[in-house]
């Protein structure tokens, strides 16, 4: 038996465990429920590892299905089936790595907290169905994952359901991703429809088959191919918080901050992208689709790492950052460079999971506090935590040679080599964006851990470097977001060197993105311009690293002070994320509940039930007339008697 | 005919599962003195008794090919030219109906445990007759039999409703009769117009369903016998705007009345369009399917958005049932394979989340005597497996995957899609959206938040009957979502021979005059759904 | 030389359940006045001479009598039966009522008796005259039955009213028995048939004579507008009595209604006759039903419920033919059981000193008296016509009928009338279980005679509506198949 037949228990595992911990267990058995809800997480990776191996030693770059049962059969034959092929193995190999380091982080961070066997159970949970997700064959168990990792958000948003916002705001994210689900369906419904399948690979096939049945018009002007892809990117944006539907991300910090960590920057955000990815023989077919995807990822990029720039809440900082980020993941997707969208996705799993923890530990040692205008100078108390998360802040910032930068360059060099005026100004507001990113994510390390401390006595009192349960994965993935990077070195620095490409990440993944003839085509740029990209973003990333360190390494918050006091204006629009929530608040929220509360109160009640009570009293009221007739008095009766005698002959005779 | 049908009913027939509810009740009758316990431990074990027998006659009796299981035919009332016989028979459209119905009725008899609080023998005779009238209506083959049963219904209904019910229980019970009533009067006099044209073209007055099938009627006829017989359903369903009824009627109702009422009653409308008044009458259907579909599809957007703002937990459940329905006749009229299926499961989905969303709320009232969300809030902390349950229940009617309601939904949708009801769909999907708002919106009202209500402190948890009336539920709506395969199977190839004999009526256009169409021998146009067992080309697909 | 009185035997066998009602009404009488301290068995013994009736009924051999002024078929032998029945519930309800109410004397089942055997001879006669003296017979009775409650006003006055009414369309109908004579010839409606047929006398008046005819009968089956006199006499008069005279007279007289309109549609001055019964059928329906709705004393409702079932009965009639016989037995049949057995719960939960029946004086009540509460709903159901019920199986072949001879708009008419319907006898359910009770039950005993009443009335209901054939097969059997 090799590896790859145990695929099936990389998912089933971490359900196990989360149905052992969530139904069978009892607070009391701690260790226990530690054992259960880390074990099936750590097999999961073992064995994800052992197959991966398996995979690509063996098999690459076929891809390797494991068929479990039939879901549905008939005219709607649909399998539960997996798949292991060059994407999903790379996304298989973050999800577990990346999930199993923060479950053990967990250990040490929700260690106190009276849910800890509920708080297993849901992560456990998690796992199982992003893995769903991500080994799914066909795009139902992909969807079923992605509902699933859904749910399990919106119960660790929610998880202090105690206390009034967290439910609410796990609520809001639930409905903001249906919104995003509704078009996904509708993707999916088209789809089954035009080529009778959901499998992944089939689904390609046909399509490339027949370009021309997927670039015929089919609705709202969109040819087969743009309709089924625009729905499905509108599911992404929702599930990985895109500009429109980008709102849910910030209010989801308030959940746990492992949870941060795992489901709202590593893994679930980026479902979009995978999806996207994976249905690029799609996008491929749509430009003006794609153009749309790199559009809506570029404003999105610059948009939230604007408002980054004025939060003061550490994990609104890192969600504003990962909105960002997940910008850049688009807009490397839109101009067709898919595998630079993979290559950020995980290296940003690794320095933003790793931020996340490093903030979470912060907040640990702060006493629950996340404001960093309360922090400052924390890095003689946090040595560890300050290191690896000065670490991630380079990485994410793009300085060489951490992973950050390459998978970010490769973005920038994609749009910049896609021809069109339109990815010129795209590119430029990706660099833009890169100078921000470095910016902001600078101002807070050193509100953090620079400076003198802003907080209270006691909290000065109790700070304290974290356990090593939580330290150890912090130092973990801090290496992975050095080292991740290296696997995705473009080919013009091995050429460059004279050494011939071993960009291995895109050998690996270029099976993944279908060949169609006109789009995609890889990108023939010099090495001159290549070195020129990589020294712009560079440039611009020490540049913003090199503002926010005169502003805000001495100066802390007189900075931001100030520069309220300079461009006010500005400061609350950034401050208020622009009114995003408010306008749609106004816009959305309230009319629909007018319209909702006038079809109960006046077609339900007034028009229709009253409808009908005038019906009923007008019967009564015929009746009570009639009543009249009776009167009881002999001489009346003889009456109608006579009357109906006579009325009856003239009607005869008439 | 007496004779006979004593020989049916104690034989091993589809009539012994439909009338041994009535022969239990039998003894309630002289139970008046019994303590209400002894009442309830009895009512339990006919309820389970009942599910036994169902389950062992569809072991013993059902095959793969789903095509109809028959009683021998008995003549009901007959005449020299007229005679009505008593037809009853199980295929795959009713069985998976009849078998929620057997599943439901321990459930309701669990769930009433403690909320009926008097007269345990009333409200069990009554539930008794009731489960009659509804097996009788799903498994009758012969129209005046069915309406005869769908009448049935109606008395046990409004007493539950009457008796047990809350303040304003007359209101909600006369109108819910009155509701009923008004439409399947005027389907009774449907039913009769056709048994007599059959029997001015045969010379033999028939209203057994095989028979009516081969009329071929001009399609003015059709459009208003189809209306009249349309008309009962969309009332029993409810379809908007026919719906008021149902609101008040949940409310009032007692815990066991709403299950019921939801979980069943309201199926036999849905159950008609498909059964009835599609295959009867296809033209009619097929020019009236716009109007209609644009009904349901109204239907779950409206019950959607009015159960979000509805102040009371029973009152929002009541209105997510209006919106669960506009699904099954989104699928029912999209008149496709898939869509059928859908919608058929759907049925049952239903059945099972809000059966048990209506237990819950029960379970609360039973503590706190309220309903209203004001009353309720952050409760998940002191009664966690209540809290649990309803996550669950709540889920599976959000149409979450891995659970019923997916499954359901996301068939119909498929098949409407596929059958090109583009525009539709997309609103329907959006109610799906919807959907999520109003039922997490009843999870934040209740159990999430801080605990509002210093009274709820001490609210106890599900005890060990609560449990068990929910489990059984949860079950299978995790067993349906992940393995929907095996309910979907059992009733396709008779979904597949109405679909085949109403595409193929279609086809053709309707005569000018009323005219006999095919046999319903199956070697002939697709009625092989009707087939007796013993008929030796049973099986033949059209 | 023939003997002084020659009575050909074969006529007086034909006669011979009226006989033996007069006979044993007679002795009853007699012994009211020499043996009083046998009353108790009086009832009984009526009950006793009507079971023996309906034997010699049943044992009766078919064809005319009486040179054919009288004739006995399947057909006047099944109503008969049903009047009998009717006779049986109410002289089976009759003694406890009669007890409480201290009126317990001989001359209750004497009037019932010659009353039952006036019902008989009207059902046979095929004769004008015979069918007057019929009616006067049994309606003299019933005058005297609705004030036979010597201590109460109110019936005395139904009494009066009655008899006033009553006085005044047999004038009518002998005005009109002349008008036909006169312009016939004949008193028989053979011979009248013949003469219609052979297009002599004036159309006009025989138009009036028939109209005039019909409606002493229209009157009797309390058809609007002839109906006023109903709620009054109801209400007054003692309610086991009313449980008789609710049903049986109808009965007979809805026989009569059957022969004299097909004979009169079928003869050439007839055309209009449908019409003329549709109409009282559509006013009777609706009107009656509009009216009950808004009563809230239990026999005024029942009495206006009682003009809506005559209504819906005269459905048939409005496409006048043999093949009416079936709809309109079995109709009158289901009412028979369903009104006498309301009537006869009535009269059981009311006291019976005062004269005021409120329906909300039920409240509560089911569960005081299970059964009669059982019985009462069932009658409730029957009436409203829903299955599976008596009244369901009479509702449904009326509309078949209806249907059948396309008169659509009456079984629509009829629909719409039974909903309004529902609601007025859901009222009396309703307020059985799902009010409180405000009153416990005074002066209100359920006697032995009355609950079997009761019961046979609802089991018969309930019977009838699910397994009709036996209903209908009996039906069937005893009627010319149109």
């Amino acid at each position: 038996m090799r590896p790859l037949d145990l695929l099936w228990l990389i998912p089933a595992l971490p359900f196990a465990g989360a149905a052992v911990n969530g139904l069978l267990l009892r607070n009391r058995h701690k260790p226990l429920v530690t054992a259960i809800g880390v074990g099936a997480p750590g097999l999961s990776l073992v064995l994800a590892l052992a197959a991966l191996w398996d995979y690509v030693a063996n098999l690459r770059p076929q891809p390797f299905e494991q068929f479990l049962y039939a879901w549905t059969t008939g005219s709607l034959a649909i399998d539960v089936a997996f798949r292991v092929d060059p994407l999903s193995a790379v996304m298989l190999f973050v999800v577990t790595f990346v999930g199993f380091w923060i479950h053990v982080y967990s250990v040490g961070y929700m260690g106190h907290d009276p849910g800890y066997r509920r708080f297993f159970a849901y992560m456990n949970l998690f796992m199982g169905a992003m893995l769903l997700l991500v080994l799914g064959n066909n795009l139902l168990v992909m969807f079923v994952g992605w509902e699933g990792v859904g749910l399990c958000s919106y119960l660790l948003i929610g998880y202090y359901f105690e206390e009034a916002f967290p439910p609410f705001a796990g609520k809001k994210a639930f409905v903001v991703n249906r919104i995003g689900d509704f078009a996904f369906l509708l993707g999916i419904f088209t789809l089954f429809s035009e080529y009778g399948t959901l499998h992944f690979g089939q689904l390609t096939e046909r399509i490339l088959a027949d370009p021309g049945a997927a670039q015929r018009p089919f609705l709202l002007g969109l040819s087969l191919a743009g309709f089924t892809a625009l729905c499905f990117f509108i599911g992404a944006t929702g599930k990985s918080a895109q500009i429109p539907l980008f709102v849910w991300l910030p209010d989801a910090m308030a959940g746990p901050t492992p949870v941060s960590a795992l489901i709202h920057a590593a893994t679930m955000v980026t479902a979009g992208v995978y999806m996207v990815v994976r249905t690029n023989v799609l996008y491929q077919m749509a430009p003006e689709i794609s153009t749309l995807v790199a559009v809506i990822g570029a404003a999105t990029a610059i948009v939230a790492a604007t408002i980054g720039l004025a939060q003061n809440d550490i994990k609104k900082v890192l969600a504003y950052s990962t909105v960002s980020q997940l910008g850049y993941m688009f807009l490397a997707a839109g101009v067709g460079a898919y595998v630079a969208a993979i290559f950020h996705l995980a290296t940003h799993a690794f320095f933003k999971a790793c931020l996340f923890l490093g903030s979470g530990s912060v907040i640990h040692a702060m006493g629950g506090e996340q404001d960093m205008r309360k922090m400052g100078g924390l890095k003689k108390q946090l040595p560890a935590t300050y290191r690896t998360f000065w670490i991630s802040t380079l990485a994410i910032a793009g300085i060489p040679p951490l992973a950050g930068f390459f998978s970010k360059d490769e973005i920038l060099a994609g749009t910049f080599a896609h021809p069109g005026a339109l990815y010129r100004v795209l590119w430029v507001v990706g660099l833009l964006t890169a100078g921000l990113t470095a910016c902001y994510m600078f101002r807070a390390v050193y509100l953090t851990f620079e400076g003198k401390f802003r907080g209270s006595h006691e909290q000065a009192h109790h700070l304290h470097e974290s356990p090593r349960v939580m330290t150890v994965p912090l130092v973990v993935l801090a290496t992975g977001a050095v080292v991740a990077g290296w696997i995705g070195i473009p080919k013009g620095v091995w050429e460059t060197f004279g050494a011939h490409d071993r960009n291995l990440l895109h050998h690996f993944l270029s099976p993944v993105v279908a060949e169609v003839h006109g789009a995609g085509a890889e990108h023939g740029m010099s090495h001159l311009v290549e070195w020129l990209l990589m020294a712009a973003s560079v440039a611009i990333a020490l540049a913003g690293i090199g503002i926010a360190r005169s502003q805000w390494k001495r100066r802390g918050l007189e900075a931001d002070a100030a520069f309220a006091a300079r461009t006010p204006v500005v400061q609350r629009l950034l401050e208020n994320k622009y009114w995003v929530d408010e306008i749609y608040d106004r816009l959305v929220v309230r009319p629909l509940a007018a319209l909702a509360r006038g079809c109960w109160k006046i077609v339900d009640t007034l028009i229709i039930d009253g409808g009908l009570h005038v019906g009923a009293f007008v019967t009564e009221l015929t009746g009570d007339l009639g009543r009249f007739t009776t009167t009881g008095n002999v001489r009346q009766y003889a009456l109608y008697f006579l009357g109906g005698v006579v009325l009856l002959f003239w009607w005869m005779v008439l | 005919m007496g004779g006979s049908f004593l020989s049916l009913l104690l034989g091993d027939t589809v009539t012994r599962l439909v009338f041994f509810p009535t022969l239990a009740a039998v003894p309630l009758l002289f139970m008046g003195k019994a303590k209400p316990i002894a009442v309830k431990l009895y009512a339990l074990a006919v309820s389970l008794v009942e599910i036994g027998l169902m389950l062992a006659w569809t072991a013993a009796h059902w095959d793969a090919a789903g095509l109809v299981v028959k009683d021998p035919v008995l003549p009901w009332l007959e005449m020299p030219s007229l005679s009505i016989v008593y037809e009853v028979g199980i295929d795959g459209i009713s069985l998976p109906l009849v078998l929620l119905t057997g599943l439901l009725l321990p459930v309701v008899v669990l769930g009433s445990w403690k909320g009926v609080d008097r007269h345990w023998t009333g409200f069990t005779t009554a539930l008794l007759l009731l489960t009659t009238g509804i097996l009788g209506a799903l498994v009758a083959l012969d129209l005046l039999v069915f309406y005869v049963f769908w009448e049935v219904m109606l008395i046990p209904m409004y007493l539950i409703i009457g008796i047990w019910g809350g303040e304003r229980r007359i209101y909600a019970a006369v109108k819910f009769f009155l509701f009923t009533m008004a439409g399947s009067l005027l389907m009774l006099i449907g039913i009769l117009w056709l048994g007599w044209t059959y029997g001015r073209l045969t010379g033999l007055w028939s209203f057994r369903y095989q028979d009516l099938l081969r009329l071929d009627l001009p399609v003015e006829q059709q459009l208003w016998l189809f209306g009249a017989f349309a008309l009962a359903f969309a009332i029993k369903v409810p379809m908007f705007p026919f719906h008021t009824w149902l609101p008040d009627a949940h409310v009032e109702a007692p815990t066991g009345g709403s299950v019921i009422l939801a979980g069943i009653l309201l199926k036999l409308g849905t159950y008609g369009f498909l059964r009835f008044a599609l295959p009867l009458f296809p033209h009619a259907a097929d020019r009236l399917a716009p109007w209609l579909l644009g009904l349901a599809v109204i239907g779950i957007v409206y019950g959607a958005l009015v159960a979000w703002v509805q102040p009371d937990m029973k009152k929002l459940v009541a209105y997510s049932s209006i919106a669960h329905l506009g699904f099954v006749m989104l699928g029912i009229l999209a008149c496709d394979l898939i869509a059928w299926q859908g919608a058929l499961i759907q049925m049952v989905n239903h059945g099972l989340s809000t059966g048990a969303l209506f237990l819950l709320v029960g379970m609360l009232y039973d503590r706190r005597h309220t309903k209203k969300f004001e009353d309720f809030g952050g409760i998940a902390k002191v009664v966690p497996w209540f809290a649990f349950f309803l996550v669950f229940s709540t889920l599976a009617s959000v149409g979450l995957p891995a659970l019923n309601g997916f499954v359901g939904e996301f068939l119909i949708l498929v098949g409407a899609w596929r059958a090109g009801l583009h525009l539709l769909v997309a609103i329907s999907t959006f109610g799906v959206v919807l959907a999520a708002i109003y039922l997490l919106h009843l999870l934040q009202k209740t159990i999430w938040g801080p605990l509002t209500r210093e009274e709820n402190r001490g609210l106890r948890d599900l005890d060990v009957r609560e449990v068990l009336a929910l489990l059984p539920l949860c079950v299978f709506m995790l067993w349906i979502g992940v393995a929907p395969k095996t309910f979907l199977e059992p009733s396709r190839p008779a979904l597949e021979a109405v679909l085949a004999d109403y595409r193929a009526r279609l086809a053709q256009p309707a005569p000018a005059a009323p005219g006999l169409g095919a046999s319903r021998n199956p070697a002939e146009a697709g009625r092989s759904f009707l087939v007796d067992l013993d008929a030796p080309d049973r099986g033949v697909q059209p | 030389m023939n003997p002084l009185f020659a009575v050909p035997t074969a006529d007086l066998a034909s006669l011979a359940p009226e006989l033996l009602l007069t006979a044993a009404a007679t002795v009853l009488l007699l012994l009211e006045a020499f043996a009083p301290a046998l009353r108790r068995a009086f009832v009984p013994a009526g009950l006793a001479a009507t079971i023996g009736a309906a034997w010699l009924l049943t044992g009766s051999d078919p064809g005319p009598a009486f040179h054919g002024l009288v004739e006995s078929s399947p057909l006047t032998r099944a109503f008969s039966l049903t009047v009998l029945l009717a006779t049986a519930l109410g002289l089976l309800a009759a003694p406890g009522y009669l007890r409480r109410a201290r009126l317990l004397a001989g001359e209750y089942p004497a009037l019932i008796l010659w009353c039952a055997a006036g019902l008989l001879i009207l059902i046979r006669s095929t004769e004008l005259l015979t069918l007057f003296l019929a009616l006067e017979l049994f309606s003299v009775a019933l005058y005297a039955l609705a004030a036979f409650h010597r201590r109460s006003a109110r019936s005395a006055e139904a009494g009066l009213k009655y008899f006033l009414m009553g006085a005044f369309v047999s004038s009518f109908l002998l005005y009109g028995v002349a008008l036909l004579f006169g312009e016939t010839g004949s008193t028989r409606l053979d011979g009248i048939a013949a003469a219609l047929a052979a297009g002599n006398g004036s159309p006009g008046l025989l138009l009036l004579g028939s109209l005039l005819v019909a409606t002493a009968f229209a009157f009797k089956l309390s058809l609007v507008p002839f109906h006023a006199w109903a709620p009054d006499v109801y209400q007054g008069a003692p309610s086991p009595f009313v449980a008789f005279l609710s049903v049986a007279p109808k009965v007979a007289s809805a026989v009569v209604l059957v022969r004299l309109v097909t004979l009169f549609a079928d003869s050439p001055i007839g055309g209009r006759w449908p019409d003329v019964i549709a109409l009282l059928a559509v006013v009777s329906m609706l009107a009656g039903n509009l009216f009950a709705l808004v009563q809230r004393d239990i026999k005024r409702m029942l009495a206006y419920s009682g003009v809506a079932h005559m209504g819906y009965l005269m459905i048939p009639l409005a496409s006048p033919g043999n093949a009416a016989w079936r709809p309109v037995l079995v109709y009158l049949v289901a009412y028979a059981l369903m009104n006498a057995g309301a009537f006869v719960v009535v009269s059981m939960l009311y006291p019976s000193s005062d004269d005021q029946h409120p329906i909300a004086g039920l409240s509560g009540w089911g569960y005081r008296f299970p059964a009669l509460g059982i019985c009462l709903t069932v009658c409730m159901v029957s009436l409203g016509g829903i299955p599976p019920t008596a009244g369901f199986i009479g509702k449904y072949l009326v509309f078949l009928h209806a249907i059948q001879h396309q008169q659509l708009y009456l079984a629509l008419v009829g629909i719409a009338a039974s909903l309004i319907s529902v609601v007025v006898y859901l009222r009396v359910v309703y307020m059985l279980y799902m009010k409180p009770e405000i009153a416990a039950p005074q002066d209100v005993a359920p006697d032995f005679g009355g609950q079997v009443a009761a019961v046979v009335a609802a089991a018969g209901s309930l019977l009838l509506g699910l397994w009709p054939a036996l209903l209908i097969d009996w039906a069937v059997a005893s009627l010319p198949v149109g």
